[in-house]
């Protein structure tokens, strides 16, 4: 990190229970180096001690620093000042999209934790089931049983970007039918099925791909919905002909 | 029960899902196959009436034609339902909307068809 110092203008979203929304500015100094979390913990230290936000590991495990910077998913605790804005220039900080706005930056994340527990998403998942279908997988000896913590953090982003989730809210939504994916690599439960290829589930998905454009950690919810499409087909084409 | 029914009305589903996609895949081998027949292959193209008689006299072209008539109509038609869905339709509004879709499709299939059959027929003559 250089001793660069930048001056730049942070517009936060804020709300409180049922006031009303608006917009308040912030002019702080700050390296460019460090991230957009940072300048809004600055913010908090230095300029208004009732700003709301969510943040806890600072190093992209925990998921719950997702914002909207400048219209866009990031998690804010990676995404560097430099790669968002210039000296003297703006920042617009804003909450998740789709998910109801508790305080300031702070979402309601509940439904999502709670469709992701039915779904029996496990954050602990076999090597060949937490890899991705073209990630090359390492097993130093074949018998061995490897684990290994799955890819998602559970930030919420993916459903953030999701234009049906915009427009439905009952939707299921990337990061929960994504999870739908890891938890049927086994045969198909009955329970999963009953899930995803249900009214909110995988066939309202537009194939916008938004979700994996935004996942920080390469998920890629939109593969593994189109993954789970497949299963699914295969499945029911399946039932179809074993019923003769 | 009844609720049951009313919602499936209101939803898409996998069997719709995948007419969709085979109608889009349809639709992308057909118009590949229809681009490269008329300017490619149909001598200097089909600009009169005269042409596309002639085009039509070959067997293989009307079956193609036909196939995508069915596949555009059908995709499309249940593209513009997916796009409807999005809107957060009333269950009231589903049950018009599901069987005015099918008549649109049908009527604009039958006529395409009907069309389709005329020109065969004076090719033929």
């Amino acid at each position: 990190m250089n001793d660069t110092i930048w001056t730049i203008e942070l517009k936060i979203f804020r709300q409180r229970a049922d006031a009303q929304r608006y917009f308040q500015t912030f002019q702080i100094e700050i390296n460019p180096d460090e991230y957009v979390l940072d300048a809004i913990e600055k913010v908090w230290a230095f300029h208004d001690r009732s700003l709301t936000f969510r943040h806890a590991c600072h190093h992209s495990t925990c998921g719950a620093c997702g914002m909207l910077v400048n219209g866009i998913e990031k998690l804010t605790c990676i995404t560097s000042i430099r790669s968002v804005t210039q000296n003297n220039g703006k920042l617009l900080i804003e909450p998740l999209r789709n998910f109801p706005v508790l305080s300031d930056l702070v979402v309601d994340t509940s439904s999502m934790f709670k469709a992701l527990e039915e779904i029996g998403f496990n954050q602990v998942a076999s090597l060949p089931s937490a890899c991705l279908p073209y990630e090359r997988k390492t097993l130093e000896h074949e018998r061995s049983e490897y684990q290994r913590l799955v890819d998602c953090i559970e930030c919420g982003m993916c459903i953030s970007a999701c234009p049906v989730s915009l427009t439905d809210s009952n939707y299921l939504g990337p990061a929960v039918l994504a999870a739908a994916h890891d938890a049927s690599s086994q045969p198909l439960s009955n329970k999963i099925l009953e899930i995803v290829d249900s009214r909110d589930g995988l066939w309202r998905c537009h194939n916008a791909f938004e979700c994996s454009a935004v996942c920080p950690s390469n998920v890629e919810p939109g593969l593994r919905i189109m993954k789970m499409r497949q299963t699914v087909i295969a499945h029911r084409i399946k039932k179809l002909f074993s019923r003769g | 029960m009844e609720t049951n029914r009313l919602q499936k009305n209101i939803t898409e589903n996998v069997w719709l899902w995948l007419v969709k996609i085979i109608a889009g895949l349809g639709i992308v081998i057909f118009l590949t196959i229809h681009f490269i027949v008329n300017h490619l292959v149909a001598p200097e193209g089909l600009l009169s009436y005269a042409d596309i008689l002639r085009y039509y006299s070959n067997p293989i072209v009307p079956i193609m034609e036909a196939g995508f008539l069915i596949f555009a109509v059908v995709h499309s038609l249940l593209g513009l339902r997916s796009i409807i869905l999005d809107l957060n339709p009333s269950t009231k509004v589903m049950r018009f909307v599901n069987p005015l879709l099918i008549a649109v499709g049908s009527a604009s299939i039958i006529y395409g068809l009907w069309l389709l059959l005329v020109l065969v027929q004076r090719a033929s003559l």
